[in-house]
């Protein structure tokens, strides 16, 4: 059975209350008891010394002859009555042989007391002594007192007193009904005075333990109220400060706990964090995203499955330093740095940055190709010039028609490598964030009529028409000599690669929010595994065809760049024999 | 936990029940016991090894004792009568009469058979006589005492106070030589054993208190001049204890205890012992030194009568263990109130004085009991005698 606080400090005011009561009352009931016995002794002593006196006064007084045990036996009832008035017991008188001489009760049979061997010991006792003793009989307490009689140093009998201690026994028993009351009074004060003091004081500490308990479930925010200068109101108000102080520091730690993780979710790049037994616990979304984890969750087995990070995390637990790695990882590029996480002379653990450098990667081969498609394209032609002006050289200028051939081809790929440059440095300008186009309202419809015109003038040399399908179409917003650029870049392309007596289509549409303008042509159409490569710069499906052309490999990455700088999207479709179609999506105001 | 709380219960109950029972005290058993271990300071005169009490004697003659003769031989002693109803009487009236009482002859004789009230008696063996107080009988308030003086054989009788004059009782006689007593009139008179009444010139000296004091007993000491003297306060109802200088006629008393009930004045010791209050009911024995006007509590109880033996080395007093009692309890003790000695027990003690054998250790008082006779109220008065050695 368990007892609650409170209950437990009622039983033990009770248990207390109760002990008391037991030994106030034996203590009470005990000395009242000694006492009184005490007193009685002592009374009978001084009785026995002025019983002694009388009886001597009572021989002398005789005035007898006989001895004085004679006269003693003959006066003994008179004695023991005198006795008994003056001292209001029960006296009997005893000769030298212990027979009863006088009973002051005068009775025929002294039935009801029990005298053992007091008088014979009072027999055998000198003068000054006497000899007492406590007996129950037939329930009633008394002290039977014996003292031996000495006159003129002669032991003539003995005196005996029986002094009832029936009073005594009555008080006690008084004491003891008293102490009963006293205690079942007692015991419904304290009970009731215990519960109500009980609960006052016991309140704060409840209030105390449910704050601890709420504070312990996670409501920091805990006060008490307990305004009184006591232990508990030190309790109460060291209980505070420590809710206080815990509300704060764990603000602290959310508010550096929310700054980390915002500070690593930032963070572009995959951080973890592994403990010493390789367990994760910090990582952030970019890891998992880089990782190809579609849950996000970034465990030891995660871990276990890429060899390269193994290596990566023993080398750094057994060679205690940083290290770095590329590696090929599910079609990424990764670039992983790891280093020991120590907190002063602490190893915490390994902490790992994941870097996906893959489009990076592809950027520097974009670059390796486009500095070596340069340089090839710058290359060809100045090899072509400076081959003639060698052969101009060596050779001289008599030959007219050599010269003449020599100057049109150095001038012609001349022109090209002019046009390579315009190209490049516009590629270059569009492809500077910080170019700024001049965006206006454009009339598309007007635009294309212009390019169109002006692209039929180069198209009719190749026998090629272009047809041009006008329909009604919003203004948009844009730099009207870019896109000009851009439909004449692919109207170029077209006209490039269609085949002689060819008709080019200019397609222009208005969607919901978008304008769209095709250009289809029926060339040789493109591969479908290089159709995405169109764009890239210097790349060309028939490099001959359009180096012949004039083609410089630059126009649709221009174009591209173009359209995407507008907001706007450019598709490819084609088939090989088929034609191609080239199809342009630019938003609407 | 079951178990411990039965044993708990096991044990509160026995201890409950043992609280009724005696612990200290042994049933059955008998213990000895000494009167020391009584709080009494008192020891009782048998617990002496040597003799103490000789002989008693409790009915040496009916009456009540006033004195003894200097040979030890004659008691002065006043016996009861009443007054017979005749034409000259309407009450029925107890008074006393002296008589003289012989060791020799075991006989009472009286000495002056009257009417009137003679009581207070002091053997003059000197000039063969004894002194007296005579009064009319009944409780008059309004009764003169007189001093009287008269021979053994009553033949000739001196009025030793005036008339008008109502002598205390407590008279004292000093000597042969001098006695001394009071007056209503607050007078304190040393009179010449040899004077008349009628011889103004004769008596000794009168010395007028301040105040009319009513006094009740008178004592002397000659070597300082000094009288003691109890008188009736007034106011209180009660008796209260003076000493004066007797040097000139004019005198003024120095108040020495209030409520004081009675005094002995013992010229050996120079030393006054008298009884006083005590804290309780109860009351005490005092001795002052004359001169050095010290005090010491001899005693302290329920006090009765006191004196200083004859030899005035020992006190006698009475005293009673039940104030509510009238018997009494004899004691012998020294000047310093130790060595209390018992030497009778529950006697009804009463009179005037104690009288002390003039040079035997032999005490005579009075003691009174009850008429057998129911429809008398009157007292049956006997002198008791202890012959002890102390």
């Amino acid at each position: 059975m368990k007892f609650n606080f409170r209950t437990k400090f009622i039983l033990a005011n009770l248990i207390v209350v109760f002990i008391t009561m037991i030994i106030l009352a034996i203590f009470v009931i005990q000395g009242i008891m000694y006492y009184n016995f005490k007193t009685n002794q002592d009374q009978l002593i001084k009785m026995g010394s002025e019983a002694q006196v009388y009886i001597t006064q009572e021989i002398k007084a005789a005035g007898s002859s006989a001895s004085n045990s004679t006269i003693f036996t003959s006066r003994a009832l008179t004695i023991s009555e005198d006795l008994a008035k003056i001292n209001n017991l029960r006296v009997l008188l005893f000769d030298t042989d212990g027979v009863m001489v006088a009973d002051s009760a005068n009775v025929d049979i002294s039935d009801d007391i029990k005298y053992g061997k007091e008088i014979e010991i009072a027999l055998g006792l000198e003068a000054g002594k006497s000899v007492a003793v406590y007996k129950r009989v037939d329930s009633v307490t008394s002290i039977y007192y014996a003292m031996p009689v000495f006159v003129d140093n002669e032991m003539v009998g003995v005196v005996s007193f029986i002094k009832s201690l029936e009073f005594t026994d009555a008080i006690v028993m008084q004491i003891l009904l008293l102490f009963l009351g006293a205690s079942i009074i007692g015991f419904i004060t304290i009970f009731k005075f215990s519960s109500y003091l009980s609960g006052k004081i016991l309140q704060p500490v409840r209030d105390l333990a449910d704050s601890t308990k709420r504070l312990s479930e996670g409501s920091f925010s805990e006060l008490l109220h307990y305004d009184v200068n006591d232990e508990i109101g030190d309790l109460t108000r060291n209980f505070n400060k420590m809710s206080h102080n815990i509300n704060d520091k764990l603000n602290l730690i959310e508010n550096e706990k929310q700054k980390f993780s915002s500070i690593i979710a930032s963070i572009n790049d995959g951080v973890i964090a592994l403990d010493s037994d390789l367990k994760t616990f910090v990582s952030n979304s970019k890891a998992s995203e880089i990782l190809g984890l579609e849950n996000g969750k970034i465990n030891t087995e995660t871990m276990e499955d890429i060899p390269e990070l193994v290596d990566m995390i023993d080398f750094v637990f057994r060679e205690r330093k940083d290290i770095s790695k590329q590696f090929d990882y599910k079609g990424k590029q990764l670039y992983v740095f790891a280093n020991l996480i120590m907190n002063k002379d602490t190893q915490l653990g390994i902490l790992l940055v994941l870097r996906d450098i893959t489009k990076i990667k592809e950027l520097e081969d974009q670059q390796r190709l486009f500095i070596s498609s340069v340089s090839h394209e710058l290359r060809t032609p100045l090899t072509t010039i400076i081959g003639y002006t060698d052969l101009l050289l060596r050779r001289g200028t008599e030959n007219k028609e050599l010269v003449t051939k020599s100057l049109a081809t150095i001038n012609t790929e001349g022109k090209r490598l002019l046009r390579l440059v315009s190209d490049l440095l516009d590629l270059s300008k569009y492809a500077n964030a910080q170019f700024q186009m001049i965006m206006a309202d454009v009339d598309l419809n007007h635009l294309l009529e212009e390019v169109i015109s002006q692209m039929k003038m180069k198209g009719s040399k190749f026998n090629l028409d272009i047809f041009y399908n006008r329909t009604e179409l919003p203004l948009i917003k844009g730099d009207y000599d870019r896109l000009k650029q851009v439909f004449i870049n692919i109207l170029d392309n077209a006209i490039k690669y269609s085949n002689p007596g060819d008709i080019i289509k200019v397609i222009a549409t208005q969607n919901e929010k978008h304008v769209e303008i095709s250009i289809r042509d029926h060339g040789s159409g493109i591969p479908d595994d290089v159709k995405d490569r169109i764009f890239d710069p210097f790349y060309r499906v028939d490099e001959d065809r359009s180096r012949d052309m004039g083609g410089t490999g630059l126009g649709l990455a221009i174009v591209k760049d173009i359209v995407e700088r507008h907001g706007g999207s450019i598709t490819v479709e084609s088939q090989i024999n088929e034609g191609t179609m080239i199809s342009i999506d630019l938003p609407v105001t | 936990m079951k178990k411990t709380m039965g044993l708990i219960i096991l044990i509160l109950l026995i201890v409950i029940v043992s609280g009724c029972t005696p612990i200290f005290i042994k049933e059955d058993e008998p213990v000895i016991l000494t009167s020391a271990e009584s709080n009494s300071s008192q020891s009782n005169a048998s617990e002496d090894s040597s003799v103490f009490i000789k002989n008693i004697d409790s009915q040496l003659t009916d009456g009540i004792v006033y004195d003894i003769s200097k040979d030890g031989k004659t008691l002065l002693v006043g016996t009861q009568e009443n007054t017979a109803l005749d034409s000259t009487t309407e009450t029925d009236e107890n008074f006393s009469n002296l008589n003289i009482y012989s060791f020799e002859t075991d006989q009472l004789t009286p000495v002056l058979t009257s009417k009137q009230n003679q009581f207070s008696g002091y053997i003059d063996d000197k000039n063969k006589g004894f002194y007296y107080l005579e009064s009319a009988p009944g409780k008059d308030s309004n009764a003169n005492n007189k001093l009287v003086w008269t021979d053994l054989n009553g033949d000739t009788t001196k009025n030793i106070s005036l008339n008008e004059e109502n002598v205390s009782a407590g008279y004292s006689m000093i000597n042969d030589e001098l006695l001394i007593y009071g007056n209503g009139k607050g007078e304190i008179k040393l009179v010449s054993a040899s004077s008349k009444i009628s011889d103004e010139d004769n008596i000794t000296s009168t010395y007028l208190l301040d105040k009319s004091y009513n006094i009740l007993k008178v004592d002397y000491i000659e070597k300082y001049q000094m009288a003691f003297f109890l008188c009736k306060n007034e106011e209180t109802d009660l008796k209260d204890l003076y000493y004066v200088y007797l040097t000139k006629k004019n005198v003024q008393p120095v108040l020495v205890q209030r409520n004081a009930g009675d005094f002995d004045l013992s010229t050996e010791n120079e030393a006054l012992i008298y009884s006083a209050p005590g804290l309780k009911d109860d009351s005490q024995l005092i001795s002052l030194d004359i001169v050095e006007k010290t005090r010491i509590s001899l005693y302290k109880g329920y006090l009765g009568m006191f004196a200083f033996t004859n030899t005035e080395d020992q006190i006698i007093y009475s005293e009673k263990s039940d104030p509510s009692s009238s018997s009494q309890n004899l004691w012998i003790m020294d000047i310093a109130g130790n060595d209390a000695m018992q030497l009778a027990s529950n006697l009804n003690i009463t009179g005037d004085r104690l009288v002390f054998h003039p040079y035997n250790s032999v005490i005579y008082f009075t003691v009174y009991a009850l008429n057998k006779d129911e429809n008398t109220k009157a007292l049956n008065y006997s002198v008791y005698m202890i012959d002890y050695n102390y």
